[in-house]
């Protein structure tokens, strides 16, 4: 059967004729439908994929390809480590580490728990036990993270895990510490699908608000403040990328390709601020504004004034660097909590009272606003009246008290009036009147050009964020018709303003030989591995005054400290030069600010201090609540002093003595025990003492103060002929409110040493004591030395 | 010891004549750059999710090396004899189309189709049974329509208005169609319900083919057409399934993260190739990008590492083998043996234009592998045998009188 169905029906050759026409045809039909089928399968279907392959391959390539890489890389930047800012010495203001951010990703905690594992064979998933697996699994999470980090808020923690979102932060800027515990219990729990920690940095300032204002602090842009923003390029360094081919697991392929661009991290930046004088700055402030209650603060600057680099820079309300948010001033504190405990404060008020404290903190007084200078700036118009010889020492200027300058009456500080007295004098007295006439005599021309070289109108272009030129005057305001007024009290500081950083390098121009300089604070920038990048080499603006107009200012300013106004100041064994100023402002009635420049050794100063206190708490008249005169003799200069004296000291500047002071020097007590009394008397001659006997042997029994005491030269040693020495401590008077010459004898009588410190040689019959080492009415060994402190009390200026 | 040549039947001596070298030559080679390129695609899924670098090009070379061992033993084999196995084979296909909606088929979880069974019903590597039920239908079509010419024209009994009626529809050549339409529409029935849309399109295709080639009047593919055109449009029209495929398929971007995602991830490769590729071993989508990158999508990865220059050149290798394979059908020795040639052939073509249709989305996306390429031990094994039953053909066709 098969076989003649093949035979007749299929084979093409054989069968009877008809079949074959037959035949024929359909094989005639097979072969041009094959033909037509070859070509539609084996040619023309291909066409449009061809084409279509063409598209995507060639013309679209480009676009697609974008795309694909896209998805394909992963760029990751690796961040540059930020440079530190150190001080002169090397010492690290700001430094930044390593920290990490914890993430979680609550919707990767869901999905680690496997639906399947609650399916039934329908792969129906029972809900509610899958449901209570996802919670029990979350609140495993919840309770471990909670246990590593007790410092997380747990309510938070479950707050954010109950969130649909993949990303998560649950904490910030975890150290090392924290971060090692949390790593270990994602890998002990193998959690690393839902929680992970990213690298962050983190800047540290280690002496928190030292010099906080000249550091500055950084926020999510980088630099915010102070030289972390001046300085932000060169700190923050480039940031490297990494770019790696990644599989669709986030793994990279392996073989894969990468390409880095390297991170160069930031640069060091060292400033010209030394941490020690920094901090001698610091406490001085501290301590004028707590002394005297000054609601304003306090600024303090110490400068080198050879070079304008700026040693120490305090601005006071400040804050701390490592919570630059913090109101961390007292009286700023204290003024806010007030605001919150009034009842019909707003909150929106007390926000604002918040961010305006911040403000407060973190502006510098120095560079960012203007005070009136007062009398510091006679120093200026004396150089300018001795450069233009206007002056001479042989003047003389009478100071009824007052003085009358277009109708208007100006008074001296001395409302008695100081008299018929020299230049020298007047320059001691800081009396306005007198000034006003060396005002006179200048012009106000004249006067008006040295406003301007000694950089009065323009700003010293220190390199702290944002100087302030302040309302400079202008030449009109000098030489118009009103002109005469403004003349005459510029001429004693009052009235215009000008801030404190161009006060100092003005200042220190009439000193230095007659240089102003551009001050700054960054002494150098080196790249991360050390190289210097750029050194600031100090900038000399312009000449203001000869070299010998300048020694002579000098040389006149010294001896404010040694004999006038400015004798708080004075320092044993340093020169001490300087002005004092104290100024109304327009703030309020008795708002004054008190301020002390100061220079030594004047010869060749090493440094300039200025430093001011603002609004002392008044009292009456011109006397603090604190007792003190207000005025910046009495309150800034022995605070100057003191922070020359640490200063110079700390530099290794060596102290000299004038003959006076050698004299009043320390000397060391010899052994005296067994000599005879002649030979006693002999060697203590030798050593600058006198002595005094008790009983009336030939031979030192005994002797007070012992061998190897340290006490002040010309003092009385008491020696023992056989007669019983006593050992009974002895009461200490109370000697304060005293003469010098009162307080030694008081002390002597009950058979105690008197060192005596705080004011120059110069000693009047208002220099009396203030403080005293051992308190009146304490008790001390006899002989012991007694420190007491003196202060000018009636110094106007 | 072999028989002497005079002791065979003409068959005999025939079959044992040599197979066609060019399209042997096609296969070989189209068998072996594919294993390449599986090798290339599945490394990095194997390395990632088997652990195993070579998992998948191990079991490929062992599939390949049992597929050539078929495709012998097939050419080997009289092709004259699948003129009888053809109507058991169509039965076991629909037996086997049937019993996949059982629970011995499997799939629906997987992939949401209920296409493979297991070998040994209940173990063995998984096949699908539309591949036995292409294969079916284009030996079964053509063992039919190869006597199609040798048999008597039926009379019809005039006298009723039924016979005038088939008489009628039996002169215009409709009640030929009625078998194959038949078996046609009940295959597609059951493999939709699979559902298998590409698997279906096929096998209308090869068997749409054999019934062109031998020599169905036209205007019933003119008809034939006419209603699937119809079908489709109203399919796309008025079912939310369909438009949305069709949507999906003109703005892959419109869902890039679900169902565009494959699309767009084989666009990706294909683009990344460029002219000349990124160069053997250097995709980068097949890292976990593109989905099933030794399967369905293999072609995506051949472009992206050999360029649009290695394409052109794997799509003219295709076109080769189906051109010489239409030769092969034109030089058979019989009916049976073009017919069954064109039907091999068309689906074999068609199948290769939709894959590479749908990785391109020229057309839209629906599962369908790459002959030779894609990675799959059965589906490569039903391939294999097709290739050996056209060299079994081959073999018979007489060499070219020598002059």
């Amino acid at each position: 059967m098969r076989e003649q169905d093949r035979r007749g029906a299929d084979r093409p050759e054989g069968g009877d004729r008809p079949q074959r026409t037959h035949d024929r045809r359909a094989n005639k039909v097979i072969l041009q439908r094959s033909i037509f089928l070859m070509a539609v399968c084996g040619v023309l279907m291909f066409l449009p994929l061809i084409w279509t392959l063409w598209q995507i391959c060639i013309v679209q390539h480009d676009y697609y390809q974008e795309l694909a890489v896209r998805q394909q890389t992963r760029d990751v930047e690796v961040s540059a480590m930020r440079g530190d800012i150190l001080d002169r010495n090397g010492n690290v203001l700001a430094m930044s580490a390593t920290v990490y951010n914890l993430i979680l990703s609550p919707r990767d905690v869901i999905n680690s728990v496997d639906e399947k594992d609650y399916q039934n064979e329908d792969g129906v998933t029972d809900q509610t036990l899958y449901q209570a697996a996802v919670a029990a699994k979350k609140a495993a999470i919840v309770d471990g993270l909670c246990a590593v980090l007790p410092q997380l808020d747990r309510a938070d923690v479950e707050e954010r895990m109950g969130r649909d979102s993949a990303y998560q932060i649950l904490a910030r800027d975890l150290e090392r510490e924290d971060s090692t515990a949390v790593r270990e219990y994602i890998s002990e729990n193998k959690l690393s699908a839902c929680v992970y920690l990213t690298p962050s940095s983190k800047r540290y300032y280690p002496y928190s608000s030292l010099a906080a204002q000249v550091v500055g602090f950084v926020n999510d842009n980088g630099g915010a403040y102070g030289v972390e923003a001046l300085y932000d390029e060169e700190l923050s360094g480039t940031v490297g990328r990494v770019v790696t081919a990644k599989a669709n697991n986030g793994t990279e392929m392996p073989n894969g390709w990468s390409n880095y661009v390297d991170a160069s991290d930031g640069s060091d930046v060292t400033l010209t601020i030394d941490v020690n004088i920094q901090q001698f700055a610091e406490q001085a402030v501290q301590q004028g504004i707590e002394a005297y209650n000054a609601q304003g603060g306090g600024i303090c600057i110490v400068m080198d004034p050879d070079t304008g680099a700026i040693l120490a820079h305090v601005s006071v309300p400040t804050y701390d660097l490592n919570q630059p948010g913090a109101v961390i001033d007292k009286s700023l504190s204290a003024s806010l909590e007030a605001l919150r405990g009034d009842p019909a404060g707003t909150d929106e008020a007390y926000d604002q009272a918040v961010s305006d404290a911040r403000f407060q903190q973190w502006r510098s007084k120095v560079v960012n606003d203007t005070y009136e200078p007062g009398s510091t700036f006679k120093a200026v118009v004396l150089a300018a009246a001795l450069e233009e010889g206007v002056v001479s020492e042989s003047d003389t200027f009478y100071c009824p008290g007052y003085t009358v300058v277009n109708g208007e009456h100006i008074a001296c500080s001395k409302a008695s009036g100081h008299g018929s007295q020299t230049l020298r004098e007047a320059v001691q007295n800081s009396c306005n009147p007198a000034f006003i006439e060396i005002g006179q005599r200048l012009g106000a021309e004249k006067f008006y050009e040295y406003f301007e070289t000694f950089g009065m109108t323009e700003v010293t272009g220190v390199d702290l964020i944002g100087e302030t030129k302040g309302l400079a005057w202008t030449e009109d305001y000098f030489t118009s018709a009103e002109g005469y007024l403004s003349l005459a009290t510029a001429s004693f500081g009052q009235r215009f303003t000008t801030t404190p950083i161009r006060m100092i390098t003005a200042f220190a121009a009439t000193i230095n030989g007659g240089y102003l300089y551009q001050p700054y604070v960054v002494d150098r920038i080196s790249d991360s591995e050390g190289n210097l990048i750029r050194q600031t080499e100090p900038t000399v603006v312009r000449q203001t005054v000869s070299e010998a107009t300048s020694a002579h200012t000098s040389e006149i300013l010294e001896s404010v400290v040694s004999e006038g106004t400015g004798g708080n100041a004075y320092v044993e064994g340093y020169r001490v030069g300087g002005k004092t100023g104290t100024s109304q402002t327009l703030v309020g009635e008795h708002d004054y600010i008190v301020s002390f420049m100061g220079y030594a050794p004047a010869d060749d100063p090493e440094v300039i201090v200025l430093l001011a206190l603002y609004y002392p708490e008044w009292d009456y008249g011109m006397y603090s609540t604190s007792g003190t005169y207000i005025s910046g003799g009495q309150m800034a200069a022995p605070l100057v002093g003191q922070v020359i004296e640490e200063t110079l000291e700390y530099m290794g500047v060596e102290r000299e003595y004038t003959a006076e002071e050698a004299n009043a020097a320390d000397v060391e007590v010899p052994q005296l025990v067994g000599l005879s009394a002649a030979d006693a008397k002999t060697r203590l001659e030798r050593a600058g003492l006198g002595c005094r006997t008790v009983g009336d042997g030939d031979t030192v029994t005994g002797q007070i103060p012992a061998r190897g005491t340290s006490i002040p030269g010309e003092s009385q040693v008491v020696l023992y002929l056989g007669e019983e020495m006593p050992t009974e401590p002895v009461t200490v008077p109370d000697v304060t409110g005293k003469t010098l010459e009162g307080a030694r004898a008081a002390l002597a009588e009950a058979g105690l040493y008197m060192r005596a410190s705080g004011v120059s040689t110069y000693y009047t019959s208002s220099t009396l004591a203030i403080d005293q080492s051992v308190q009146g009415g304490e008790t001390a060994a006899p002989g012991t030395v007694i420190e007491v402190r003196f202060a000018n009390n009636n110094v106007y200026d | 010891m072999p028989k002497s040549k005079r002791d065979l039947t003409m068959e005999q001596q025939l079959g044992r004549g040599p197979v066609d070298l060019p399209f042997l030559m096609l296969v070989l080679l189209l068998v072996g750059i594919g294993a390449v390129m599986v090798f290339s695609a599945s490394f990095a899924t194997a390395y990632y999710v088997e652990d195993d670098p070579f998992y998948y090009v191990k079991r490929h070379a062992v599939f390949v090396a049992a597929g050539l061992v078929i495709m012998y033993l097939i050419s080997k084999f009289n092709y004259q004899l699948w003129r009888g196995l053809s109507m058991p084979l169509l039965g076991a296909a629909f037996v086997l189309l049937v019993l996949v909606l059982t629970p011995l088929g499997y799939g629906s979880e997987e992939v949401g189709a209920q296409r493979w069974m297991k070998v040994f019903l209940v173990a063995g590597p998984g096949f699908q049974p539309s591949e036995i039920a292409k294969l079916a239908v284009i030996l079964f079509f053509s063992a039919r329509l190869a006597k199609r010419d040798g048999q008597k024209k039926r009379k019809w009994n005039r006298r009723t208005a039924l016979g005038r009626l088939l008489q009628v529809l039996d002169d215009i050549g409709f009640l030929e169609l009625v078998p194959y339409a038949a078996i046609l529409l009940a295959m597609a029935g059951l493999m939709l319900k699979e559902p298998h849309l590409s698997g279906t399109v096929l096998i209308m295709a090869g068997g749409a083919a054999v019934l062109f080639a031998a020599g169905v009047r036209l205007y019933w593919f003119i008809i034939g057409g006419g209603f699937a055109a119809a079908g489709l449009w109203f399919i796309i029209t008025f079912t939310d399934y369909m438009s949305a495929r069709i949507e999906l398929w003109l703005d892959p971007w419109s869902d890039a993260q679900n169902k565009g995602y494959q699309t767009i991830q084989s666009i990706y490769a294909i683009a990344s190739g460029g002219l000349t590729g990124l160069g053997l071993g250097q995709s980068r989508q097949k890292y976990l990008y593109l989905p099933e990158p030794e399967n369905d999508f293999i072609f995506s990865i051949a472009v992206e590492e050999l360029g649009f220059i290695g394409a052109i050149l794997i799509i003219a290798l295709f076109a080769l083998l189906i051109i010489r394979g239409y030769w092969l059908a034109i030089h058979a020795r019989d009916r049976f043996g073009s017919l069954v040639i064109v039907g091999i052939n068309t689906l074999l073509a068609v199948q290769v234009f939709l894959n590479i249709g749908v990785v391109t989305n020229f057309l839209p996306n629906t599962g369908i592998s790459l002959p030779f390429f894609s990675y799959g031990g059965t589906a490569l094994w039903i391939h294999m045998a097709e290739m050996g039953i056209i060299l079994a053909v081959s073999r018979q066709i007489p060499a070219p009188k020598q002059e």
